[in-house]
């Protein structure tokens, strides 16, 4: 409790010289208020990537709303106001990018999945793609080996193309697994 | 995304003199001298307060209020730390303004059966009518749109239909001092309609243009 208020003192003491244009004042006062964020926005993050940017967003918005800030009211409730804020804005924009992807952006996509399966190493393909389940051999075939886009495959089998992707994406890991077992 | 270091030493280099915001009552002053000294110079002969009768300055008082009630809304919920603005005060304002539209339909001798008649016809087609509302809501909107960043308008959503609401009523009230038609049918279809849809269209880019800002 006493070390919060020594830094809500000390905050507004800096702040208010920043105000006065002290650009050493504002440097101290950045640094010290980039932790207490840190604390703040691990709390919502645990991917220590995304907190960082999100820190970063939320030292932008304060640099910009720095003069709106008025010297009679408490430092930190307008400090957790801005972090609050920044951190459901962040928070919004990842929920409506993930609504419009099958699967997290760091999992590798069928996409990119690489075609370069040699065939004269004497592989039995055929017999891999017949232990998988039938839906995931076909998303399979029709990507990587009729070489269809998603679109095209999505319209020849009848299913959504996210369903066509997260079939392909399974049987991908599914042969991966097998090749590995098989010594490639 | 920039190492912290370099971050703030970026934003220590970017330090500016703090220019002093003015308060809402500034902002509420210019809007209506925007409106009065531009509207009577396009308008020339036709900007009149006195040749509208009763209603029409019960109804200009009641856009005023309503749009003086939006625009303090806007104002306060660009600072982070508003939570919520007193209801009472809202409902206050609200019901005065709904107030004195009750009145000004009201005084509209034998409502009902005058609507269940009226005739479309009586609409009085006149285009300048929506030209203007479209240009007075986009001037008065750029000018809130501008001062809003001033402040910190992190709560867009909210900051962006106050603003509008704002923008179009005081563009609807300065409308109804130029317009001297008469038929309720040209109000709804050339005025209010037209004021909806400028209203919804300017939520959509003020807020687009203050999240990007923020």
């Amino acid at each position: 409790m006493g070390g919060s208020n020594e830094n809500e003192l000390r905050w507004k003491e800096l702040f208010l010289k920043t105000q006065k244009g002290d650009k050493k004042a504002y440097n101290q006062l950045l640094v010290e208020i980039s932790r207490y964020v840190k604390v703040c926005v691990r709390r919502s993050f645990s991917n220590e990537q995304i907190a960082e940017e999100v820190c970063q967003e939320i030292l932008i918005a304060f640099h910009k709303a720095k003069h709106t800030y008025d010297p009679d009211k408490a430092f930190k409730p307008w400090l957790a106001a801005i972090i609050r804020f920044k951190t459901i804005d962040h928070l919004r924009r990842a929920y409506r990018k993930k609504e419009k992807e099958v699967f997290p952006a760091s999992d590798e996509t069928i996409l990119d999945a690489p075609t370069n399966i040699d065939f004269d190493t004497g592989i039995d393909l055929e017999r891999i793609l017949k232990g998988l389940p039938e839906k995931q051999r076909k998303a399979f075939q029709l990507l990587k080996l009729k070489g269809l886009s998603v679109k095209e495959a999505a319209a020849e089998t009848g299913w959504s193309e996210s369903n066509v992707k997260v079939s392909a994406h399974r049987a991908y890991k599914l042969l991966r697994k097998a090749l590995l077992e098989e010594g490639i | 995304m920039r190492d912290e270091s370099e971050l703030i030493g970026s934003l220590v280099d970017d330090l500016k003199p703090f220019k002093k915001t003015w308060s809402f009552w500034v902002y509420w002053f210019v809007t209506l001298i925007i409106l009065y000294v531009a509207g009577a110079i396009l308008t020339n002969d036709n900007f009149d307060f006195v040749a509208s009768d009763s209603r029409h300055a019960y109804e200009s008082l009641a856009l005023t209020l309503v749009g003086t009630w939006a625009l303090f809304h806007a104002f306060r919920y660009a600072d982070p730390l508003t939570h919520k603005v007193g209801t009472l005060a809202r409902l206050s304002a609200v019901g005065i303004g709904l107030f004195c539209l009750s009145i000004y339909f009201t005084a509209q001798p034998d409502f009902v059966s005058y609507f269940a008649s009226s005739s479309w016809a009586r609409a009085e087609i006149e285009s300048m009518c929506t030209l203007l509302l479209l240009g007075a809501s986009t001037v008065i909107g750029i000018w809130l749109g501008a001062s809003l960043t001033r402040l910190a308008p992190m709560k867009s959503t909210f900051v962006s239909f106050f603003a509008v609401v704002g923008a179009s009523s005081f563009a609807t009230m300065f409308l109804r001092l130029v317009c001297h038609a008469s038929s309720p049918e040209h109000f709804l279809l050339w005025h209010y309609l037209p004021a909806v849809g400028a209203t919804l269209v300017g939520y959509i880019a003020l807020k687009a243009f203050l999240r990007s800002r923020f």
